[in-house]
């Protein structure tokens, strides 16, 4: 699954460690999902949709190999 | 939401002290000279004792040497310790990790298991049988803190 957290982190002007306190997780996970090493669950999907103020659907792309 | 019971972070150097205890009593178990000393021989309550030569002995109190006894259950409490606290900041990727790591170690030890019990035999059979859980914990650590620094060592890079 792709994601477009670091873009959208970026625009907001947010470091990783800043998300990272926001939705409640650790800068090290931040680092994993903009990797890609990491999928997140549902509810940190909607935890970061909702701080960066993006629908999920465009945070989150599904691949074909998904 | 379910979440994994687990102790305090503290507990991570609790276990470690547990772990230098029983290596401390294997070491001295080791270099004691076993024609004078006979070891930790205690009257305690046994559920079953078959040693060999010994009159068997089922549900009573009876003499017996705990020092292996004490450093089994010592490093098993020490390891689990280790094994069972939390990490600085829980979150969902730290228990992934925690799962990832506890299915390869599972793993690993089905296979250590079936290749010692198909090729190993007598006395050094009976040790690994001892030291089976604690391999165990100790593969999971192992893995766990093997992932966490790589993910470290990766962050570190990116900066």
């Amino acid at each position: 699954m792709k994601n477009k957290i670091r873009i959208h982190r970026l625009i907001k002007n947010f470091s990783q460690a800043e998300l990272a306190d926001l939705v409640g997780v650790s800068r090290q996970t931040i680092n994993a999902l903009e990797a890609e090493k990491y999928i997140p669950s549902t509810v940190l999907s909607l935890k970061i949709s909702r701080v960066l103020e993006q629908p999920i659907e465009l945070l989150f792309e599904l691949e074909d190999k998904d | 939401m379910k979440t994994i019971p687990l102790l305090p972070r503290h507990f991570r150097w609790i276990g470690l002290l547990f772990v230098i205890a029983s290596l401390a009593l294997y070491v001295s178990d080791a270099l004691r000279d076993r024609s004078t000393s006979g070891g930790l021989i205690v009257k305690t309550f046994v559920f079953i004792d078959d040693t060999p030569g010994n009159p068997p002995a089922l549900f009573q109190l009876k003499e017996v040497d705990l020092l292996l006894t004490l450093i089994l259950v010592t490093l098993l409490i020490g390891l689990s310790c280790i094994a069972f606290c939390k990490r600085k900041t829980e979150d969902e990727m730290i228990n992934s990790i925690r799962l990832y790591s506890w299915s390869w170690s599972v793993i690993l030890m089905i296979v250590f298991g079936i290749i010692v019990t198909i090729f190993v035999y007598g006395m050094t059979f009976v040790t690994f049988a001892f030291f089976f859980g604690h391999l165990l914990l100790l593969t999971y650590i192992s893995i766990f803190n093997l992932n966490i620094w790589k993910m470290n060592r990766r962050i570190a890079h990116e900066e």
